[in-house]
């Protein structure tokens, strides 16, 4: 087996990954201008309420997956309603809003490892049930092609809305200048609730995906949350183009780095490259 | 001396008999009446809990194996999660607050963790892990489990009569995993390649790893790797369609969701415990004891023993120290200079999901 082609599908398969878990950070980024670290235990949550749903009570696969993202999206509007809205109403700053969503990630998990242990689970029934494709050489699996999918289609659906429609705009508009958007009219806290529903569906589903390929533990949240964080910055925080570009180039990064040496060196080629690019080129691959 | 004087001196030495009987006589009494606390740190919730409640339970068996006993003896559990830190803060708790004699941890990190402050405190502390620097030159503190020399030993004899020359190593970078890592090479370098692929115990994707050792024409995967983690690697060399031998030490023990897809596989662990242990185990829990179950039960049988026998630590672990062909369930078991207990390595072959020796 050669292993080229099994190295570039291996870089694509992780930067889907990535990108699918930065696509709802930037854009929550973009909109509310601060880091969300509770992103990664909305994957979470979406993760383990598939669990529940499609696993241990065995209904229907894509009923589960569908009730996984809509718990999800309902735990982020949550959040942006009992937690960050009443503190933007406080006015306050972007670095108390990140310590509260740091504390929305512990508690979330702690709640989750307390509901369904802190035991490693799978999400599949039966791992060889599933589809498993080659090309030139390389395989990739019906897992890894649907989070391929889900990566383009998502951001190729996000970009038509906020380019094309009037959510779109008036997202755009919020995220240019909050205090602008609020003297043209615009309900921002409402735009904000939405953008926290949408950004915590992809996370969800990010998150049943990511547990269909490799398996879940109520603490995966912080290793794709740091994954997203560098991406979105190497790719240009709070820029969905940007974002599913350093996704990729992470990918392949940490893939190709790790040909010759240990894979104990993934992450530090993770955080290498973002160093880098902090020093480098700070604005990211895209400027916002 | 008249007659008042007489009563007075009468009435002192009356006293200070009375004073010398009760004061000799009071100790005794209280310390057979307070019982000895043996801690026992466990992960009782958390990745390992299976391990942990299994460990509990043998603990609670071992006690209850003795008849009557000179001392009275309570078991106070702590749960740690394997987490060296919780570790350390149960430990405290146990010491300041529930006044143990003697206390046992699972898992390297835990035993690491707390194996200076035992020895400091002058507790005595079992621990049981595959790190077995934790007890070296530590008169207080012992370890039981096999010696990694031992599993490694076993390991190559096997490969070898299985004709493996070229088997992939990939390892968790975990202090327990990376001893038996370093006998293996140790023993035998030549048959292993990807000697140094080292993963973060958080690592969930091995795919490079997996096409580089069939790119290097690997003939056996050797996993050592952590729960969960074990579980991600096989599914995704099945996937992989990479159809070579899958082999490990200790690790396929420890991660029941990994056992469907590893049918027919071999790898090396401990040796079974007494079919009498294995029996009680049954018929007080109605289940199987986890791997370690048995040393647990080893290991409060063996402090039990030697607090009967001593009444101060150093005593009792002078005893442990000098223990020879103690009548363990996992065998005869003697302390090495080094403050080990070390077991019997087998190798075990996955047959209908069960553990089944190789004879």
């Amino acid at each position: 087996m050669d292993i080229l082609p099994q190295l570039v599908l291996n870089s694509i398969i992780a930067g889907a990954i990535y990108a699918l878990v930065a696509l709802g950070f930037n854009l929550i980024y973009g909109t509310t201008k601060f880091f969300n670290l509770s992103h990664g235990v909305i994957a979470v949550v979406g993760a383990y309420a598939f669990l529940f749903f499609g696993k241990m009570l065995d209904w229907n696969l894509f009923l589960s997956v569908f009730i996984g993202i809509a718990i999800a999206a309902i735990v982020g509007y949550g959040l942006d309603k009992l937690i960050y809205l009443p503190l933007r109403k406080r006015k306050a700053s972007n670095m108390a809003l990140l310590i509260a969503s740091l504390g929305a990630f512990t508690a979330l998990q702690a709640i989750i490892a307390i509901l369904f242990t802190s035991q490693f689970q799978t999400l599949w029934r039966n791992y060889s049930n599933q589809k498993i494709y080659e090309i030139y050489g390389g395989i990739i699996t019906q897992t890894q092609l649907i989070i391929l999918i889900s990566g383009i289609l998502i951001t190729g659906a996000l970009v038509f809305v906020l380019k094309y429609t009037l959510f779109g705009k008036m997202t755009r508009a919020v995220s240019d200048d909050e205090e602008a958007a609020k003297i043209i009219g615009i309900n921002t806290n409402k735009i904000i609730s939405r953008i926290f529903i949408i950004g915590s569906a992809i996370a969800g589903l990010a998150g049943i995906l990511v547990g269909f390929d490799t398996g879940i533990e109520p603490t995966m949240g912080m290793g794709l949350l740091l994954k997203g964080v560098i991406v979105s910055i190497i790719g240009g925080v709070g820029n969905i183009y940007g974002g599913f570009l350093g996704a990729f180039l992470l990918g392949f990064a940490e893939n190709f780095g790790i040909w010759k040496i240990s894979g104990e060196w993934k992450d530090a080629i993770a955080f290498g490259l973002l160093i880098i690019f902090l020093l480098f080129r700070p604005q990211g691959i895209m400027r916002k | 001396m008249n007659q008042s004087t007489k009563w007075i001196i009468g009435v002192v030495i009356v006293a200070v008999i009375a004073v010398v009987y009760f004061v000799s006589k009071g100790p005794s009494e209280l310390v057979s009446t307070e019982p000895i606390k043996i801690g026992v740190i466990l992960p009782l919730t958390g990745d390992a809990a299976f391990i942990g409640e299994a460990a509990k339970n043998s603990a609670i068996l071992a006690k209850e194996s003795f008849g009557k006993t000179k001392n009275t003896y309570e078991l106070v559990f702590e749960d740690d999660q394997a987490d060296s830190k919780k570790t350390i803060s149960a430990f405290r708790k146990l010491v300041d607050v529930n006044k143990i004699r003697a206390v046992g941890t699972g898992f390297p990190g835990p035993g690491n963790a707390i194996a200076p402050l035992s020895e400091k405190e002058k507790i005595i502390h079992f621990s049981i892990a595959s790190d077995l620097s934790i007890a070296k030159d530590k008169p207080f503190v012992f370890n039981h489990w096999i010696k990694p020399e031992n599993e490694a030993g076993v390991y190559i004899k096997e490969a070898k009569k299985q004709g493996l020359k070229k088997i992939a190593m990939i390892t968790s970078n975990q202090q327990g995993i990376i001893a038996i890592r370093d006998a293996l090479l140790k023993e035998d370098q030549t048959i292993f390649i990807l000697k140094d692929e080292l993963l973060g115990p958080q690592e969930k994707d091995f795919r490079t790893t997996i096409i580089k050792a069939k790119n290097e024409g690997a003939d056996a995967f050797l996993l050592m790797l952590l729960q969960g983690q074990l579980t991600s690697a096989v599914k995704q060399i099945k996937e992989m369609k990479v159809n070579i031998s899958l082999t490990s030490i200790e690790s396929f023990d420890y991660d029941p969701e990994a056992i469907p897809m590893l049918e027919g596989e071999w790898f090396v662990t401990s040796a079974d415990p007494s079919e009498d242990f294995t029996t009680s185990y049954k018929e007080k829990y109605n289940g199987l004891p986890q791997p370690g179950s048995a040393y647990v039960y080893d290991v409060i049988r063996i402090l039990i023993t030697a607090f009967e026998k001593e009444e101060t630590n150093e005593g009792a672990a002078k005893f442990i120290s000098e223990m020879k062909d103690f009548p363990g369930v996992t065998g005869a078991l003697s302390v090495d200079s080094d403050g080990n207990i070390n077991s019997k390595a087998v190798v075990k072959k996955i047959i209908n999901g069960k553990f089944v020796e190789v004879k």
